[in-house]
C-alpha cells in the first residue's frame, strides 16, 4: 500500500480513537449514569387488639406492647433550617395498635439523659407523629412540603411532667402565676392549663405550624435506663375532618420525630423519619396477637444503622467547635481577638488577616455554601464550618511571619486552591529574607568591583570542550 | 581566554566548573545503558501509569480533582518531580522515559525493543523557520490558559494529554524522528531551557576518537541503535537543551566513547551555541507563568481564581489578555530596559543590544528554576497526602489496593514552607548572579565594560527574588 495511504489511514484512526474516549468522557462528565433502586416506604403495622389503655404510668410498658411488633424508623436530622444539629438520634422504634375505637402508638428512643425543663440554653425533650389528612396525597419529601395539611401531634417532656406529676420543671417559672394579692389567676393567657402531654397541631409546609383549637390527642412519656417511652392515644375517628387526621381505610402515611434537649434540638432542629406506610388492620379481622407475633414477616426491620453512622453523629459535635490548646496560658485572661470569617467557594473573606505577634485570636468561620474547612500552616489549626454552623478556634500568634491558611474540607473543584493568608507582624522571616539578599547583593556587587584581578569572558562549557 | 584561566573558574567561587565523575565509567552503569531495554522497560512501567491517568481522566469528569489519580498523579507528583528533582539534577531523563510518544516512535520503527533503521512515515524534515522554541513557548503558554481547568478537572487532563498523544503519533508520522519531541512537545521546552541548570550530562569522552570515526554511527546508527533520534550530533554535544537523554548514542558508539557525567549545576549556560530570542522569552514566559501560577492557586484573590477557572467567559479572556501580555510582552520588556542599562553602563559599543539581551537572559535561568522549585514546594506539602489516597482508589471506585484510601488529608511540615521556599530563592538568586557575572564577561569584550554591565543586571535580579520573596511570602 502506498505509505501516505497507510500514513493517513493510521491518523485517521488515531482521531478516530481519541474522539471517541473524548466523547464518552463528555458526556460521563458529571459521572457515569448509576441505577438506583427507589426504596418503598417502611411498613408500621397497626394491628387490631382489643386492648384499651387509659396511659397510666404501668400502660407505657404494658403486656401488649411486649407482643407488638417493633418496626426501626431510621431518622436523620433536617438540614433546611439552619442551624444545623450539634447531634441527632439515629433510629426510633414504633409500634402501634388500634382497638376499633382508639389507636395507640408508642415510641421509643434512645436517650443518655432525659431533659425535662426548659430554661435558658435548655431545651426538653420530645418526640412527635406527623399524619396527613389526606390519606391519598402523593409522597413528598417532609421538609421540601406536604402535598396536604399534617395533623402533628408533638409529645414534650416538660408537658408531661406537668400534666402526669404536677411538676413544672422549673421551680420558679409560675411565681407570677398567681399574684400574691390575688386569691384567683385572673391572666389566664399566661401560662395555659395543660391537659396534656401532647400538643396537637396542623401544618402546610415549613413554617406554617399551628395549633389545632380542639386538642384531641393524649400521651405519656417514661424515661428509663437510657431510653424514652413515649405513648400516644387517639380516637381512629374524630368529628373535625378538616383538622384532624382519619384513620378509616387500611392504608395511612405517618412520619416520626425526636427532639434531644441537651444537643439543643427545640422548633424545626430535630431528628425526623421520611415518610411511613400505617398498614391498618381493620377491626373485623380477629387475628390474634399470638397468630402475628409467629409472622416474621409482619416484623418491619427498617436500615440498620452501622456503628459508623452512630460515630459520624456524634462527630458533629467535635467539628463545630475546634480549639488549640497550646500556648492559651499565655495571655489566656485577655479577651481574645475576634475575627469574622466569611468562607464559600473558593475563597475567604477577609482573605488577608493581619495579627500582631503574640496576639490571642478567635477566629469566627461560617460558610456561605457547602463545608468548608480552615488548615492554619504553622499552626497546625483545623476547623470546619459546615453551613450554619461556625466553626471556631481561639489560639496565640506566637509564631511571626506570613502563614497560608487553606480549606481542609473538599469543597469542589478549586479546593485544594482555596487559600487565604494571615500575616503575624512583624514579618521577621521576610526581613531576614530581604536582609539576607541585600547583604548578598552589596557583598556581590563589592566583590565586583573591587576585585584587583580583571578576569576575561568565558566563552564554554570548561567541562566538556577542548 | 588562557585555558588555564578557563579550567579556574569556579561556582561561586567554590565549585570548579569543570568537575566531571563519569557515572558510565562503573561497570554496572555502563552495562545498563547499552542494554537495548533500557530504557524502554522503564517506558513501558510509564506507559501503564499513564494509561491508569488516562482512564481516571475519562472517568474522572469533572469531579473534585484532588481525589483523581490523573490530577494528582501528574500535577502534583510528575510535575513536582520534574521541576525538583529530575530537571535539575537529571537533565531530560524525563524524555528517555516519556511514554507520550512512544506510540508514534513505535509506529516509525515498527519496532519496540529491536532496532530497524529504515524508519517508515513519510519521514519529512522539519521545517527550518520552526527549527527553535518558538512552537513550544506558544503552545506552552497557550496551555497554561486551560490551567484553571486542567489542573482541577480529570477529564481535562485526559484532553491534554490524550491531545498530545495523538498530535506525537501524527508528526511522527509525518516528520523524521524526534521532531514533535524537539519542536512541539509544551512539556519539551523548558525541560530543555532548564536542562542547562542540570547536575548531569551526556557527552563524548574523548572528542579525538570521534573525530577518526568516519561512519559517525550516533547520527546514522548500525545494528545496535538507532541514529541519534533527537537529530543531533552526540559526538560533538555541548549543551544539554536538546539532548532527549534517549541513550541510543551508548548504543551505536563502537569505542564506548559517551560518558554520563555528572557536574556542577549550570555549566551549560555559558555555551554559546544555538543561543537565540526563543531561548529568552523561553525564560520570560517561565517566570510570568512561576508568577501566574502562584497568583491563582496559592494567592488569596478569589477574583482571579474565577477569571482562571473559567467561571465567566469574560473572565477568563481577561486573564488570557493579562497572562499572555505579561509573558510575552511586560517581562521581556522589563528585561529589555535592564539589558540597555546594562549596555549603557558598561560604555561597550562594538557589542549590540541584541547579544546583550539574549546573552544575559540565560542567567534567569537559575532565577526561574528556584522560582519553580519554591513554587513546587507550595503544591507538595499541603497537597502531597492525597496520592497516598488515590493509589489505592485510583478510580473513585471505592477500591483500597493499598490499604492507604481512608488516609486523610495531612499537610506535611506547612509551617516550615515559607522559608524552605526563601532558602529555594536565595539558592537560586546566588547561582543566577554568579552565571549572571560569568555571561556579562562572556559578553562584553572588556572586563571592565564587563563588571559595568553587571550592575544593572544584579539590580534586576535582586529586585526578581525579593518581588518572589514577597510573592512567596512577604
Amino acid at each position: 500500500m502506498n505509505n501516505k495511504i497507510t500514513v493517513a489511514i493510521i491518523i485517521m484512526l488515531t482521531l478516530g480513537v481519541f474522539t471517541w474516549l473524548a466523547n464518552y468522557g463528555w458526556k460521563n462528565r458529571y459521572g457515569s449514569p448509576e441505577t438506583y433502586e427507589v426504596i418503598a416506604p417502611e411498613v408500621v403495622t397497626v394491628g387490631y387488639y382489643a386492648e384499651d389503655l387509659a396511659l397510666k404510668e404501668a400502660d407505657v410498658f404494658a403486656q401488649i406492647w411486649q407482643k407488638l411488633p417493633s418496626a426501626e424508623i431510621v431518622l436523620s436530622h433536617q438540614i433546611i433550617e439552619q442551624p444545623w444539629p450539634k447531634g441527632s438520634t439515629p433510629l426510633v422504634k414504633v409500634q402501634a395498635f388500634h382497638n376499633g375505637k382508639d389507636i395507640f402508638f408508642r415510641m421509643t428512643w434512645n436517650d443518655d439523659q432525659a431533659d425535662t425543663a426548659v430554661s435558658i440554653h435548655a431545651f426538653v425533650d420530645g418526640c412527635a407523629v406527623a399524619v396527613p389528612l389526606d390519606a391519598e396525597a402523593p409522597v413528598r419529601s417532609i421538609m421540601m412540603g406536604f402535598s396536604s395539611p399534617v395533623n402533628i401531634w408533638q409529645w414534650q417532656a416538660n408537658k408531661d411532667m406537668q400534666h402526669w406529676q404536677g411538676k413544672t420543671g422549673v421551680p420558679d417559672l409560675d411565681v407570677d402565676f398567681v399574684y400574691p394579692f390575688e386569691e384567683k389567676e385572673i391572666f389566664s393567657v399566661s401560662i395555659p392549663e395543660v391537659k396534656s402531654a401532647v400538643t396537637d397541631l396542623l401544618a402546610q409546609r415549613a413554617g406554617s405550624l399551628t395549633q389545632k383549637e380542639t386538642q384531641a390527642v393524649q400521651g405519656r412519656g417514661i424515661w428509663r435506663n437510657g431510653i424514652w417511652n413515649v405513648v400516644f392515644k387517639r380516637s381512629l375517628i374524630t368529628n373535625d375532618s378538616e383538622q384532624d387526621c382519619q384513620f378509616i381505610g387500611r392504608k395511612q402515611m405517618a412520619a416520626f420525630a425526636v427532639w434531644d434537649g441537651d444537643q439543643g434540638d427545640r422548633g424545626s432542629r430535630k431528628s425526623m423519619s421520611e415518610w411511613v406506610n400505617l398498614q391498618i388492620e381493620p377491626a373485623e379481622s380477629k387475628k390474634s396477637a399470638e397468630n402475628q407475633l409467629l409472622d416474621d414477616n409482619n416484623i418491619t426491620s427498617v436500615h440498620k444503622v452501622s456503628w459508623i453512622d452512630k460515630l459520624r453523629s456524634l462527630s458533629l459535635i467535635s467539628t463545630a467547635y475546634g480549639e488549640t490548646l497550646e500556648n492559651q496560658s499565655v495571655q489566656i485572661n485577655k479577651e481574645p481577638r475576634l475575627i469574622n470569617l466569611i468562607a464559600k467557594r473558593f475563597e475567604y473573606t477577609p482573605n488577608r488577616i493581619s495579627i500582631r505577634k503574640g496576639e490571642r485570636v478567635t477566629i469566627r468561620m461560617e460558610s456561605l455554601d457547602v463545608t468548608h474547612g480552615f488548615y492554619l500552616d504553622g499552626y497546625g489549626i483545623d476547623i470546619k464550618a459546615r453551613p450554619g454552623l461556625i466553626g471556631k478556634a481561639t489560639f496565640v500568634a506566637d509564631k511571626s511571619g506570613r502563614f497560608s491558611f487553606r480549606c481542609s474540607e473538599t469543597c469542589g473543584e478549586f479546593h485544594p486552591y482555596m487559600i487565604g493568608f494571615i500575616e503575624v507582624s512583624p514579618n521577621s522571616r521576610f526581613s531576614f529574607f530581604v536582609w539576607s539578599i541585600g547583604i548578598t547583593f552589596v557583598v556581590m556587587l563589592g566583590l565586583v568591583l573591587l576585585k584587583g584581578k580583571q578576569e576575561k569572558g568565558i566563552e564554554t562549557n570548561v567541562g566538556t570542550e577542548q | 581566554m588562557s585555558e588555564q584561566n578557563s579550567k579556574n573558574q569556579r561556582l561561586l567561587g567554590l565549585f570548579p566548573l569543570n568537575w566531571r565523575f563519569d557515572l558510565a565509567s562503573l561497570p554496572g552503569v555502563r552495562w545498563l545503558l547499552k542494554q537495548r531495554w533500557f530504557p524502554m522497560i522503564v517506558i513501558l512501567i510509564n506507559m501503564f501509569i499513564f494509561i491508569v491517568i488516562l482512564m481516571s481522566g475519562i472517568m474522572g469528569g469533572f469531579s473534585s480533582g484532588n481525589y483523581s489519580f490523573g490530577i494528582m498523579f501528574v500535577w502534583i507528583l510528575w510535575w513536582v518531580l520534574l521541576m525538583m528533582l529530575l530537571v535539575p539534577v537529571l537533565s531530560r531523563t524525563w524524555c528517555m522515559m516519556c511514554p507520550l510518544p512512544s506510540f508514534g516512535e513505535w509506529l516509525q520503527r515498527l519496532r519496540i525493543f529491536g532496532v530497524n533503521n529504515k524508519l517508515g512515515g513519510l519521514n519529512l524534515k522539519w521545517p527550518r523557520r520552526l527549527s527553535n522554541m518558538w512552537v513550544m513557548n506558544f503552545l506552552f503558554l497557550g496551555t497554561t490558559f486551560f490551567s484553571g481547568f486542567f489542573t482541577v478537572k480529570p477529564l481535562v487532563t485526559f484532553y491534554l494529554l490524550g491531545g498530545i498523544i495523538v498530535m506525537g503519533i501524527v508528526l511522527s508520522l509525518i516528520f523524521e524522528k524526534r521532531s514533535f519531541c524537539l519542536y512541539v512537545c509544551p512539556v519539551s521546552g523548558f525541560q530543555g531551557l532548564y536542562a542547562n541548570m542540570a547536575m548531569t550530562e551526556i557527552r563524548v569522552k574523548d572528542p579525538n576518537i570521534c573525530a577518526k570515526h568516519k561512519k559517525k554511527t550516533c547520527e546514522t546508527g548500525n545494528k545496535k541503535g538507532y541514529g541519534c533520534p533527537w537529530l543531533l550530533e552526540p559526538h560533538s554535544l555541548k549543551r544539554n537543551t536538546y539532548c532527549g537523554m534517549c541513550l541510543e548514542c551508548f548504543k551505536t558508539c563502537p569505542f564506548d566513547n559517551m560518558a554520563f557525567n555528572i557536574r556542577p549545576p549550570g555549566t551549560d549556560l555559558l555555551v554559546n551555541e544555538k543561543r537565540g530570542l526563543d531561548e529568552a522569552w523561553k525564560s520570560f514566559i517561565m517566570i510570568a507563568i512561576a508568577i501566574m501560577f502562584y497568583v491563582a492557586m496559592m494567592g488569596p484573590w478569589g477574583w482571579i481564581k474565577d477569571w482562571v477557572r473559567g467561571n465567566t467567559l469574560t473572565g477568563w479572556l481577561k486573564f488570557i489578555s493579562v497572562h499572555t501580555a505579561f509573558a510575552l510582552v511586560i517581562i521581556p520588556g522589563i528585561f529589555f530596559v535592564f539589558s540597555f542599562l546594562s549596555k549603557l553602563f558598561s560604555g561597550s559599543k562594538e557589542v549590540r543590544l541584541k547579544a546583550v539581551f539574549v546573552n544575559l537572559s540565560y542567567c534567569l535561568i537559575p532565577m526561574g528554576l528556584a522560582s519553580w522549585i519554591a513554587f513546587s514546594f507550595g503544591f507538595l506539602l499541603p497537597n502531597g497526602s492525597y496520592i497516598l489516597h488515590i493509589l489505592s482508589d485510583p478510580f473513585a471506585l471505592g477500591w483500597d489496593l493499598f490499604g492507604t484510601a481512608n488516609i486523610p488529608w495531612t499537610p506535611v511540615a506547612t509551617g516550615w514552607l515559607v522559608p524552605l521556599q526563601f532558602i529555594t530563592l536565595f539558592a537560586g538568586y546566588l547561582v543566577a548572579a554568579d552565571y549572571g557575572y560569568k555571561l556579562s564577561l562572556q559578553t562584553y569584550t572588556d572586563p571592565a565594560a564587563a563588571k559595568r554591565g553587571f550592575i544593572p543586571l544584579l539590580v534586576l535580579l535582586t529586585l526578581v527574588v525579593i518581588a518572589f520573596g514577597w510573592l512567596y511570602g512577604g
